[in-house]
């Protein structure tokens, strides 16, 4: 009896100190509250400890009209704010009603992470707006700087060689990582309430589903069908993540993607680059561990390349951007 | 006239069950105070005389939910959403002769809730809930004897303040859960 009694204590410390699902869930908390906004204006500015972007929704004759501002930095982790803009003569005002953020945590086991939350929030700020062709800059405190336009900035991406086709990949990640910033509770333990799947928007088109197999088979897969956050970039395909209860496992599967934008004197839209990424990671705890990306461009050579290149997040090699 | 007094029970344990409210707050670290409540059913379990054994167990079933003072229809929300509620008790009797008895109990607390979030085609749906969380809780059970038989009925409460959980450890602040209700039981042998 005594036995029995230590091993349930033992079992209640335990878990106790797991806290397997993370931060307490929000009662109510619908989980995708994106409407789709359409192309839109997106403009990106690309620091090495960071990456930057904006869409500024046209205002579409109202008074203020949709943003998102993005931030993926160096290690990943990144925030979304998602609100209402409007200008004033030179001044633009930001108010953020939405706060998604996602903190890499790969240092601790699964049980322990954080997860991707969203947060309500009521913030304000206004900023000087100075547009000069291709380049905005916004100025206040702090300054958020000089951003180039997102089609333009991307325009000279391509993947002759590896170092080209690993900055590739990693403006292919802008995207991956800022729809997943979006799922509540991904790459934390509460992703486990999707074993019933559940479909969240692009913030301009598209949708992401995610699922998971069972309890006990925690095996993600993530399907994109025409899912695009940024202007242009455009992805497709699926990421299948089976791993056992640690998180130990594989990713899988492959997504497409592809860049296109208008040309500046009007007319339909071209391809600036496409291609695919095929999956062939390795996991441990949850963590890339090992395995590569296999990034193709449409007609070109396959570089493998390894997992630890999406682990350091700057494009400022491919990206021509202000500082 | 009250007593302290050896148990009055016919029988060396007392079962009783009837409907039961529940409530349980929770206060997390970040700040949020999350709270939920609806009606269930109650079962306790007393055992030995002056001093023993008091186990109260309550299935509750949450119908209305507040999110930072926000009210939310659980039905609206949830699929499912279930919780259970105990307390392990030592107990101290105290007795009214000639029919009523109160049995106090103080002891570990234990209450988890799941809330299974739904899924719809326009927007996608809600999260899920869920908690388990422990603490210690006071009991308490007032029966009322009817005639000389082993059948009773009376009342009962439970407070509860729980400091660990064990699936959002790091996140709880402090919980508080209460319960209470009507019983109805029986003596056995």
């Amino acid at each position: 009896m005594r036995t029995r009694l230590l091993l349930l204590g033992a079992a209640l410390v335990v878990a106790a100190t797991a806290s397997c699902l993370g931060p307490y869930q929000i009662i109510g908390q619908a989980l995708d509250t994106t409407i789709s906004l359409g192309d839109q204006p997106t403009w990106i500015q690309a620091t090495p400890e960071k990456t930057t972007l904006i869409v500024f929704a046209a205002a579409d004759g109202g008074f203020s009209a949709p943003f998102t501002l993005t931030t993926v930095a160096r290690d990943q982790s990144a925030t979304i704010l998602a609100g209402s803009y409007f200008f004033n003569g030179n001044e633009v005002t930001l108010t953020a009603n939405e706060k998604y953020v996602w903190q890499q945590q790969y240092n601790l086991p699964v049980t322990q992470r954080t997860g991707c939350q969203r947060f309500d929030i009521d913030a304000g700020s206004t900023y000087g707006y100075v547009r000069d062709g291709g380049v905005i800059t916004l100025t206040g405190d702090p300054p958020l700087g000089s951003f180039a336009y997102f089609p333009e900035a991307l325009a000279g991406l391509q993947a002759t060689t590896e170092p080209e086709a690993e900055c590739v990949l990693r403006v292919f990640q802008l995207t991956v990582i800022s729809s997943e910033t979006r799922v509540v509770g991904f790459n934390g333990p509460s992703l486990i309430q999707y074993t019933t799947p559940a479909t969240f928007n692009g913030t301009l088109s598209g949708s992401l589903n995610v699922s998971v197999e069972s309890l006990l088979s925690p095996n993600v897969t993530i399907s994109y069908t025409n899912f695009a956050d940024f202007s242009g970039w455009v992805i497709n395909g699926t990421q299948y993540t089976p791993t056992n209860l640690s998180g130990d496992g594989q990713t899988l599967q492959t997504i497409y993607f592809r860049m296109s934008a208008a040309p500046p004197d009007g007319g339909p839209s071209e391809t600036i680059i496409s291609g695919q990424v095929g999956y062939d990671l390795l996991l441990s705890g949850g963590t890339p561990s090992g395995g590569t990306y296999n990034l193709t461009l449409d007609g070109g050579p396959t570089f493998p390349l390894s997992y630890q290149v999406a682990t350091v997040m700057d494009v400022t090699a491919c990206v021509a951007t202000p500082r | 006239m009250w007593l302290l007094a050896a148990a009055p029970a016919r029988g060396e344990a007392q079962h009783t069950i009837g409907p039961a409210y529940q409530l349980m707050i929770i206060d997390t670290k970040q700040g949020n105070t999350s709270q939920f409540q609806g009606p269930g059913v109650s079962y306790v379990a007393t055992l030995g005389g002056l001093w023993g054994f008091q186990g109260t167990f309550t299935a509750y079933f949450p119908l209305a939910a507040y999110q930072n003072g926000t009210h939310v229809t659980v039905s609206d929300v949830y699929t499912s959403a279930w919780g259970i509620d105990a307390v392990f008790a030592v107990l101290r009797r105290v007795c009214f002769p000639p029919a009523l008895q109160l049995d106090l109990g103080f002891g570990p607390h234990l209450d988890g809730v799941a809330m299974k979030g739904k899924r719809t085609s326009s927007n996608n749906g809600y999260s899920d809930f869920n908690s388990f969380t422990m603490g210690l809780g006071v009991s308490a059970v007032l029966r009322w004897r009817l005639g000389s038989g082993p059948v009773t009925v009376g009342a009962f409460g439970t407070g509860a303040v729980d400091f660990l959980d064990l699936l959002h450890g790091g996140d709880l602040s402090v919980g508080f859960g209460v319960s209470g209700g009507a019983v109805v039981g029986v003596d056995l042998q």
